[in-house]
């Protein structure tokens, strides 16, 4: 107890320099917590914004669907997919089944190429957020077998609005050329932009009966019930349904340029705060490196009177501990405090840059998103930084002899 | 005077491992920004290139309504006589005129959807860089109506090399289908080879003939002398427009893609952030080592001030002591930034792992660093004068220092 | 719409399919080639020539794991015209197909409405076959547009036989480097029509067979049409019943009567 007493003074000794190298690690830490929340949060919100726009996080096929897809590869709307997926709840949080093709949507003499989607309206709505995309008009109606929600660009270009009649056509499951009528129920904007330039969405059923594939679907879209058990749930579906000839997609699969995006912004966030807190290490190091430096006889003392290195050492390190750990959980405290505050009140980018989010389809108000792995990265690098920085004036002071110390007349 | 400076400089190596480690924070933190800067610049680079020489001028003339929707009927009639003389308004370097429509490209394997953009290659050689992007075969030239210019990835995908059969197919201005036989005449290769895959050009006259319109054009593209100059002499060519072309608008190419403009101007943002951050962090670093060196010269200092020396000098020695310090770290640093920004400038800095995150972002997986001398100059000096900032504070307080009290400190 | 991935074929097949459209200019390399390769190509101009007919064909459509057949009548008035209309299976029956002028247009009766196809769905399958929807539109022009030689004389199926190669000139737009026509020595029936791209791989090859006399004339009754890189699957055409030389009336070939209502 004495010893902590001790140690705590003697960091006090010099005020002003204890005073700012806790600073420093402060702002450096406080910073590398707060910009990792910050970066953190606005890769989950660009993830999920497309998994919830679109992908889902898995996707069910027949077996070679991914990487070249055809109507033909169906999978049977018969219980065994349904029966695989409620058995792993909660897990599963929802699903819904769909067709997707490519195919012309004409008005008149004016034709534009168009994304087909059949889906399941009362189930998807549950996780992806069509609803909320809708700009004018109305979400599809479940057995809506006429009507159709229409990408807000695709609509501009065939000069569409709402109630209109739109010829869809596209190659139905035997080959031939089928043609439909839709009309529009809705217009929506996705802002990703393929969906908005050609999107199509048509009620499952109306898709079927279009294409001649009742009974059958391209797709089955999962969403887990949260992001980390994604990769769990699709090994253990996948082991289930491999021998039904089913394949188990994840979403980083199906997005694999969002992947190394994320990837690459993590990198150089590693990188930029790596840099900073070198910096900072470095006048750590000098910290306390003077700190033995300085007291050179005073440890000469100790030894003299029989204390062992360690003991000397043993002295510095729980100075240093002291004096960084203050630095810690200051560090923390603010760090994660600014980035508590704004996982509830967002970090808005639309000064700088809206238009770019805008494009890749995200709100510029940015949610920092606090995990154990934002908050253990970042100090256990200031603590290796820290250790690193103790090595050498350690070592300097298990070396000093009382011969040493009493030769110098400091 | 002289012997101050002598004074502060023999003062640096007074205390070695002190100097030392201010020199390597600062040399360390220095590095980081440059290297940052230079690969951020590298980014920026890239996607102006993209932009700008492949797809944009400074300045493009477009009938109204053809950004937003880029159809053929949107098209203008300009024959050689606009194209001159919006060449000759004052500013201008060069004015090309081009007409671009979506077609379809066959060859015997393969069918591709491609934007083909009707050029007149002289002009078109002075106002983009295509004509220096061929890698195989030849640019085109005035005469070579028959002949196509294709993307490297397009070419392959469409398995063809140079003098193979390609059939255009498109839709005329009477919106009936036409066909034309062009034969590859060369192959060129962009840094985005997403661009490369959907990009064709022929001669503007082949376009015109396929399409039959002839005399008009889709965009005229213009360069102008200094790229500073870009609004002005868009105003000038609006001027002359104005009245006898109303149904035309000029824009800068910042006008035409804001995204691109946002994308700098966070790129650069995100660079002067970490500056900051960086400098904060050495000017903790310097007032800690500054404050403990004036601090172990208490003594010292009383005498001086003891025997004479104002404390306006001894302000001056302590700052230039710290000069002295910033200007080997800044030389450390920057020499060592200077070696491997030169190798990041040539070779690059590969990022092909993440081609896909690249590719989202429209660029190729290889960037280079850019580092132009003026900001060169200014990261050297700016890191300079933080470091000489930061070391006021000590500097001051060693200037107040009483010759009485400082001679007795022990 | 590349569900199917297809092959472009540049004849203009289906009815008295590409062999007989390709009527090649006399434009022989020498006077002994110029004869027989003239004779040849004469007379396959002849088959074709003053051509309005009516005729009735099975279209079977064979692929690995499953067949596909559809009958269909067409009128046709030489290689610019045509209509065609799906009599069976019930499923496609209705459907209905007008060539005029270098553009198809399809009537497609589940929903009463003319759809007409544009550049991007050239290159796509017709009706699931293995022609696209470009070999039924492009323009018969194409018998300006080659040149001819006789390439060798040969037995082809137990029957003496000539080759005639036929290039494409200068500027027609084929993507074809050359093909080679195959024809019976003793009355210039088409044997077989093979297609090769530039590389000198054989795309695609076209047989004739159960060479009939129908309504007077002598010609091949079963056309089979085989993608060279997937040879488990072809189309096959069969002519059930046909009548040349037949009076059309002009409004058979327009968009009126395509949208006629039934």
């Amino acid at each position: 107890m004495i010893l902590f007493k001790l140690a705590w003074r003697n960091n006090w000794r010099h005020r002003w320099r204890s005073a700012l190298t806790i600073a420093a690690i402060v702002f450096g830490l406080s910073i590398t917590l707060w910009g990792f929340c910050i970066t953190d949060g606005s890769h989950e919100q660009l993830i999920r914004n497309s998994v919830e726009s679109f992908t889902g996080h898995l996707q069910l096929h027949r077996r070679g669907y991914q990487d070249d897809p055809g109507l033909r590869k169906y999978l049977a709307q018969d219980s065994l997919v349904e029966r695989a997926l409620e058995g792993r709840r909660p897990e599963v949080a929802d699903w819904g089944s769909r067709i997707a093709t490519f195919g012309l949507a004409s008005v008149g003499e004016t034709s534009f190429s168009a994304f087909l989607v059949g889906i399941e309206p009362e189930r998807e709505e549950k996780f992806i957020h069509w609803r909320e995309k809708i700009t004018e008009g109305e979400y599809l109606a479940p057995g809506d077998i006429e009507g159709a929600m229409i990408g807000a660009d695709l609509a501009e270009n065939l000069g569409v609005g709402l109630g209109d009649t739109v010829i869809v056509v596209t190659q139905d499951y035997y080959g031939s050329l089928a043609g439909a009528l839709r009309v529009v129920r809705g217009v929506f904007r996705s802002y990703a932009p393929e969906l908005d330039r050609s999107g199509l969405l048509l009620s499952l059923q109306s898709m079927q009966k279009f294409l001649g594939m009742e009974g059958k679907v391209s797709t089955v879209v999962v969403m887990a019930s949260s992001g980390e058990k994604v990769g769990p749930l699709r090994e253990k579906l996948a082991a289930e349904l491999a021998e039904r000839e089913i394949e188990v997609i994840p979403w980083q699969e199906i997005m694999p340029d969002l992947v190394q995006a994320v990837e690459l912004d993590n990198i150089f966030g590693v990188v930029t705060n790596a840099v900073l807190l070198l910096v900072i290490g470095f006048m750590v190091l000098n910290t306390f490196l003077m700190g033995v430096m300085e007291r050179i006889r005073e440890f000469g003392l100790m030894r003299s009177l029989g204390a062992s290195p360690g003991r000397v050492v043993g002295l510095i390190a729980l100075e240093a501990l002291l004096l960084v750990g203050l630095g810690f959980v200051i560090a923390n405290l603010i760090g994660l405090g600014a980035a508590w505050y704004n996982s509830v009140h967002p970090l808005d980018f639309s000064g700088m840059g809206e238009e770019v989010y805008k494009y890749y389809g995200m709100d510029p108000r940015i949610y920092a998103r606090i995990d154990w792995s934002t908050i253990f990265y970042p100090n256990l690098f200031v603590v290796v930084v820290i250790v690193l920085a103790l090595v050498f004036p350690a070592w300097r002071a298990a070396g000093i002899t009382p011969a040493e110390a009493a030769a110098r007349r400091q | 005077m002289k012997s101050f400076v002598a004074i502060a400089w023999r003062n640096l190596w007074r205390n070695l491992s002190r100097s030392l480690i201010m020199i390597a924070g600062i040399a360390v933190g220095l590095f980081g920004l440059l290297i940052y800067y230079g690969i951020s610049n590298g980014f920026i680079d890239e996607m102006v290139k993209v932009a700008i020489q492949n797809e944009l001028a400074h300045i493009q003339i477009n009938r109204l309504g053809y950004l937003k929707n880029p159809v053929q009927s949107n098209s203008f009639a300009a024959g050689r006589a606009f194209v001159d003389s919006v060449a000759g308004t004052g500013g201008v370097l060069a004015a090309a005129g081009r007409f671009r429509a979506p077609v379809l490209v066959n060859s015997a394997e393969k069918s591709s959807r491609v934007e083909l953009i009707g050029i007149s290659p002289e002009d078109e050689s002075r106002v983009t860089t295509v004509a220096s992007l061929v890698t195989e075969g030849e640019y085109l030239s005035a005469g070579d109506t028959r002949k196509i210019l294709l993307g490297g990835e397009l070419a392959r995908q469409l398995g063809v090399g140079i003098g193979d059969k390609l059939v255009v197919m498109a839709q005329d201005r009477d919106n009936e289908l036409q066909s034309q036989l062009l034969r590859v005449g060369g192959i060129f290769r962009s840094n985005a080879p997403s661009w490369d895959k959907v990009t064709a050009f022929v001669v503007l006259g082949s376009l015109q003939e396929l399409l039959n319109r002839p005399g008009e054009l889709t965009s005229v593209l213009v360069r102008v002398d200094r790229q500073e100059e870009a609004e002005p002499v868009r105003n000038r060519i609006r001027e002359t427009l104005a009245a006898a072309r109303p149904e035309l608008e000029v824009r800068t190419w910042l006008e035409v893609m804001p995204m691109l403009a946002e994308s700098i101007n966070m790129f650069n943002s995100f660079v002067w952030i970490f500056y900051l951050i960086i400098y904060l962090a050495m000017a903790f670093g310097v007032i800690n080592i500054m404050l403990m060196a004036v601090i172990d010269r208490t003594r010292e200092i009383g005498v001086m001030r003891a025997v004479g020396t104002t404390p306006g000098q001894v302000l001056a020695m302590v700052l230039l002591e710290a000069t002295f310090l910033g200007l080997v770290g800044i030389t450390v640093g920057g020499t060592s930034a200077w070696i491997v920004n030169g190798w990041l400038e040539t070779r690059g800095l590969d990022l092909s792992n993440w081609s896909g995150a690249m590719g989202f972002m429209g660029i190729s997986s290889v960037v280079h660093s850019n580092i132009e001398t003026g900001e060169w100059i200014a990261s050297l000096v700016s890191a300079e004068l933080a470091v000489v900032a930061a070391s006021v504070w000590p500097a001051w307080r060693s200037s107040r220092l009483r010759p009485v009290e400082a001679i007795q400190f022990q | 719409m590349t569900i199917l991935k297809l092959k472009r074929i540049s004849a203009c097949p289906l009815l008295l399919a590409a062999a007989l459209v390709y009527t090649p200019r006399l434009q022989a390399r020498s006077p002994a080639d110029t004869s027989l390769a003239a004779r040849i190509a004469e007379h396959a101009d002849t088959l074709m020539r003053g051509s309005s007919n009516y005729g009735t064909y099975r279209m079977s459509i064979i692929r690995p794991d499953w067949t596909r057949s559809m009958t269909m009548h067409s009128w046709e008035r030489g290689q610019s015209m045509f209509y065609l209309e799906v009599i069976e299976p019930a499923r496609e029956a209705g459907t209905a197909y007008l060539k005029r002028e270098g553009q198809m247009w399809t009537w497609l009766p589940e929903i009463g409405r003319t759809v007409k196809i544009p550049p991007s769905m050239m290159m796509d399958s017709w009706m699931g076959s293995d022609f696209t929807n470009d070999d039924l539109v492009h323009e018969s022009s194409l018998s300006k547009d080659y040149d001819h030689r006789l390439l060798a004389r040969d037995s082809l199926d137990g029957e003496d036989a000539a080759a005639v190669e036929l290039v494409p000139k200068e500027d027609a737009p084929v993507v074809w480097d050359r093909i080679v026509f195959w024809v019976r020595m003793s009355d210039f029936m088409p044997l077989k029509e093979e297609f090769y791209d530039e590389k000198g791989r054989l795309v695609r090859s076209m047989f004739f067979k159960d060479i009939k006399r129908l309504d007077g004339r002598l010609i091949p009754t079963r056309w089979l049409l085989t993608p060279q890189l997937k040879t488990d699957q072809r189309t096959e055409f069969e002519v059930l019943e046909i009548n040349f030389d037949v009076a059309i009336p002009d409004r058979t070939f327009t968009r009126q009567y395509l949208e006629r209502s039934r």
